[in-house]
């Protein structure tokens, strides 16, 4: 077996791992499990990285094809995660990373026989940073659905006066919660907009009209809406707790639908899998 | 009619704190019920309270008396007429104690066996400041008063002798647990005494050792406030500040003795409002609640009363249920002493019931014979003097003996005795039947 087919399968694994001991760690409560969540997810990161760097030197924009990119977004969203991690020290942010980059791995594996490269066109500058500023910002939008999601869990057994187990004791609390809510937007908004501003200037100059009603467009412009509007009430108004909480999951879940379902089932500028599949 | 030891209440196992808060016995009703003891008139054809204290806590109310066996429906009428409610209300939410049970609860509660939080040292200061009250009003006599000195003495054997009160285990601690659940440091955090009572004292205490940056007590006496503020390097408020200085506090822990709602719903919003959404961590610890519930149901807005701080701490107290096994061997034994001293009390009443039975019957005898004598002529005064001091001599010899018994039963506090003596000599029976020995002479 070649080592890029060997190295996303053990990336796969490193991830699983990751995931196995963020979760085992917590129910078992074991601080040496979830001390080494951070390290196996490093890990998997510099493998990610290694088999995206062999694939671009050795077939360079030829080797862009949907597998190569869904490696891409999961390099992001494992690197934003670690990042954010190492800042804050919270691993229970791992059970929203390592599972995620888990699927985009395992869907990059079942499509592995899809090579199908993405046209010329649409691997040049303003794309590259389209598509590198969208996945980093998915980085941060996991984050936050992550940190929202355990926010809102947290905040209902307070709010309910729910006996408080050892197992909430052992997550942040809804402060650093709050916060790392508060990081995921502060750079995940902005890099969004960049990546969204980058895709209707690559679009003009690529096909002579940045907007064209595309759906992915439309989903886009609509997640941006509402991205801007969390942005704007989190920052301005000063919203805190649990409706950005609850905001950056649906955010999340939005982005989700967008990049799978849109770019999947829908004819748009971004169907690589329909074209492909 | 024979007097006993009773004990009627309700406590948190048995009524909620709307319950609770609605027969709270406040000081303003102490004294109707105090008097109540010591007017007749009052208790009416009830009547036959010896002694009482009340005892009106956040998680309790219990009313401790010294009567007959009327007792325990007399006090509970007393108390609902007090407040103003039907006795049915009430009924189903009391129990009532007599004797050594009562005795047992009492040493229990003392000790803190009995409270929400497994051994927290509040409700000893509490319980001394209702017998001190009781003293004032003069409704505490012999049995009471040496009730409540022994309970206190047990209370005091009890934390010595065991850890049932050695973890930091309180309302006010587990107040500031939680708080720390939602704040995470609270370096940066500051919280709001309102009451400036003991429960705000060790609240204060707490929430400084975790590390608040400032602290506000607010009380409707401001020197008291400024009492407590000094102790703790905070700043009193009057009372009429508390909705201005809102906006400036994370947590607010309230514990005043107010019967109507301090804080409502409506003017958090606009506090939140002023926050800028930064959450907010009310502790409601007064009984009647001095916190409108409807604030929780507000966003980023997080309210505990006295009752959801019990789940709380339930993990905190496990270590403490160890020891309490060896504090409540500790109350056993005292209770046993204190009950072999009561019925030792009851011996004064049977010597004295013994010198009339044998003074009675010597009577009846010396009445018989100056009868016989008289039948058969005049009886002088000489042989009518040489019978009585035969009479009296009689009955003194015969006395002695089981009169010594009882002194010495006394001295080694054995109950046993006094009930012997009166099974022995039937005193507590109808007048004895004529020998039947006799009868055949």
């Amino acid at each position: 077996m070649a080592l890029s087919e060997l190295v996303p399968i053990l990336v796969i694994h490193l991830y699983a791992l990751a995931t196995a001991a963020v979760l085992t760690g917590f129910l078992a409560r074991s601080a040496w499990l979830k001390g080494t969540v951070f390290w196996v997810l490093a890990c998997a990161f510099a493998f990610q990285a290694l088999l995206l760097g062999e694939q671009l030197f050795s077939a360079g924009v030829a080797g862009f094809s949907p597998p190569f990119y869904m490696h891409l977004l999961s390099l992001c969203v494992t690197g934003t995660g670690l990042w954010v991690c190492r800042r804050t020290s919270h691993e229970a942010l791992g059970l929203a990373v390592a599972p995620v980059s888990m699927l985009i791995c395992l869907a990059a594996f079942f499509l592995r026989h899809h090579q199908t490269p993405v046209s010329l066109p649409l691997a040049g500058m303003f794309f590259g940073v389209h598509i590198v500023t969208l996945f980093c910002s998915l980085g941060f939008m996991t984050l936050g659905f992550g940190g929202g999601l355990l926010f809102l869990l947290q905040e209902r057994a307070i709010k309910a006066k729910t006996p408080l187990t050892r197992r909430h004791k052992d997550l942040p609390d809804l402060a650093a919660l709050d916060r790392v809510n508060a990081l995921s937007l502060r750079w995940g908004f902005p890099l969004f907009t960049v990546g969204i501003l980058f895709g209707f200037v690559g679009a003009r100059l690529l096909w002579g009209e940045a907007f064209s009603e595309d759906p992915k467009e439309l989903v886009s412009l609509g997640l941006w809406a509402l991205y801007a509007s969390l942005y704007h009430q989190r920052f301005a108004r000063g919203w805190q707790g649990r409706k950005p909480a609850l905001l950056a999951v649906w955010v999340f879940l939005i982005s989700l639908f967008s990049l799978f379902v849109v770019n999947t089932f829908m004819i748009t500028h971004h169907s690589f899998f329909t074209a492909t599949l | 009619m024979e007097q006993h030891i009773h004990l009627v209440g309700l406590n948190f196992r048995t009524a909620g704190v709307d319950v609770r808060e609605a027969f709270a016995l406040a000081d303003a009703c102490l004294p109707s019920i105090m008097a109540a003891e010591v007017t007749d008139a009052a208790v009416g054809p009830l009547g036959g309270i010896d002694e009482l204290l009340v005892l009106s806590t956040c998680n309790r109310v219990e009313l401790l008396a010294v009567g007959d066996s009327d007792t325990p429906d007399c006090l509970l009428s007393l108390w609902a007429n007090a407040k103003g409610r039907p006795l049915e209300d009430l009924l189903p939410y009391v129990y009532r104690l007599r004797g050594a049970e009562a005795v047992h609860h009492l040493f229990s509660v003392a000790a803190s066996l009995d409270s929400m939080v497994l051994g927290e040292p509040q409700i000893l200061g509490q319980l001394k400041d209702a017998y001190r009250k009781a003293t004032q009003a003069k409704s505490t006599g012999i049995v009471l008063n040496r009730l409540l000195h022994k309970a206190f003495s047990v209370a005091k054997r009890v934390r010595t002798e065991t850890a049932v009160a050695a973890s930091a285990v309180s309302i006010s601690y587990a107040a500031v647990e939680l708080a720390k659940r939602i704040f995470g440091t609270m370096e940066h955090t500051s919280a709001m005494l309102i009451g400036a009572g003991e429960m705000a004292e060790l609240a204060a205490m707490h929430l400084l050792q975790a590390g608040v940056s400032r602290l506000f007590v607010v009380n409707r006496t401001l020197e008291r406030a400024r009492e407590l503020a000094t102790q703790f390097r905070g700043e009193a408020l009057p009372f009429e500040q508390l909705a201005d200085r809102l906006p400036e506090v994370d947590i607010v822990i309230s514990s005043t003795g107010a019967s109507e709602t301090l804080i409502r719903a409506r003017q958090i919003r606009e506090v939140l409002r002023r926050r800028k959404n930064r959450p907010m961590f009310f502790i409601d610890i007064a009984v009647p609640r001095d916190i409108d519930p409807d604030v929780n149901n507000l966003d980023n807005v997080y309210l505990y009363d006295i009752d959801d701080l019990k789940e709380v701490i339930e993990e905190n107290l496990a270590h403490r249920r160890d020891e309490a096994d060896k504090a409540r061997l500790i109350v056993t034994d005292e209770v046993d002493a204190f009950t072999r001293w009561l019925e030792s009390l009851a011996l004064q009443p049977t010597i004295m019931e013994l010198l009339d039975f044998f003074e009675a019957h010597g009577k009846d005898e010396l009445s018989r014979t100056l009868r016989r004598l008289g039948a058969q002529g005049p009886v002088d005064a000489a042989t009518r003097e040489a019978l009585e001091a035969l009479v009296r001599g009689l009955t003194r010899k015969l006395a002695h003996a089981p009169l010594m018994f009882l002194k010495q039963a006394q001295r080694e506090q054995d109950s046993g005795g006094p009930r012997l003596v009166r099974r022995l000599f039937n005193l507590d029976g109808q007048r004895p039947a004529r020998c039947a020995f006799r009868n055949k002479e």
